[in-house]
């Protein structure tokens, strides 16, 4: 399945939502809830909140985050928000402010 | 990292602005506004609800909204549009569904062809050729296109939004 691709030129101010992964490499305002995984490249800047499988951040995300699965932070990754997700990998050289929660029992 | 294109693949909804300075391909659907310095490509499947403003756009699928681009606007044989057109040049394929109207820079003309304020404040009727009410599905009454195959319009159920969309055809019917 093809992912989304959103261009480091492109600004999206809304709502993302879909069955499809997405790859930020441009700037998002406003929420993204996706089934798939979400990868934030350098270049990309979120402010939305994110609920989506998986969520990898290399660039800048200012936002709650809910993911299934998975949330990396990149060295090179910025994440202001809480962040609730079963795992979490916090690379050495990321920035990261808010809450972890890791107990996605409902 | 290369710069990958920009895709809004299927199955995925994007609700408000987008704009950029790139092309985008759009495989799944935007409600709202689309504000482009690059060329616009809808896939078959596509779904556009918005006014879209674009180098240039291809419409392969369904796209309610008015169109303005600087170049192209090309409606294949799939595409289903509802809008206003303005462009310096269109093309519409056989088998292409569509009603509006179309301004190509550039073509005098002697009726103000640029909103639809003008038509709505006149008195006389321009209740040409309209025998049912307002989802009037048949694009071919609209314009005196390339007629588009009403054979192929209506194997989907129509335009959906056509009642709502149109500014100057659906003022005379709620009187």
């Amino acid at each position: 399945m093809a992912n989304s691709v959103i261009g480091s030129s492109i600004v999206i101010d809304g709502e993302i939502s879909g069955d499809e992964g997405l790859i930020v490499q441009g700037t998002i305002k406003g929420r993204v809830q996706v089934s798939g995984g979400v990868f934030v490249e350098n270049s990309g800047q979120l402010e939305a909140d994110v609920e989506a499988e998986s969520v990898e951040v290399g660039g800048s995300l200012v936002g709650n985050v809910v993911a299934s699965s998975r949330v990396e932070i990149k060295a090179e990754g910025k994440i202001v928000g809480d962040v609730k997700s079963p795992r979490i990998l916090i690379a050495d050289g990321a920035l990261f402010k808010g809450n972890i929660d890791m107990d996605v029992g409902r | 990292m290369a710069q990958a294109p920009t895709v809004i693949a299927a199955n995925t909804v994007v609700s408000g602005g987008l704009q950029g300075a790139e092309d985008v391909e759009v495989l799944g659907r935007i409600q709202g506004s689309v504000q482009l310095d690059g060329h616009l490509t809808m896939g078959k499947d596509a779904r556009i609800d918005a006014d879209v403003v674009a180098t240039s756009v291809e419409v392969e699928g369904v796209l309610v909204g008015n169109i303005t681009a600087k170049g192209i606007i090309h409606l294949f044989s799939s595409a289903k549009v509802i809008g206003d057109l303005t462009a310096a040049q269109v093309v519409i394929d056989d088998g292409a569904a569509y009603r509006g109207m179309i301004t190509m820079e550039g073509v005098e003309g002697d009726k103000a062809s640029s909103g639809s304020g003008t038509r709505r404040s006149a008195p006389a009727p321009r209740r040409t050729t309209r025998p049912t009410s307002r989802t009037s599905k048949r694009p071919a009454q609209a314009e005196p296109e390339p007629d588009p195959k009403p054979a192929k319009a209506e194997s989907e159920p129509a335009l959906p939004a056509a009642a709502g969309k149109k500014k100057k055809v659906s003022a005379k019917k709620r009187k």
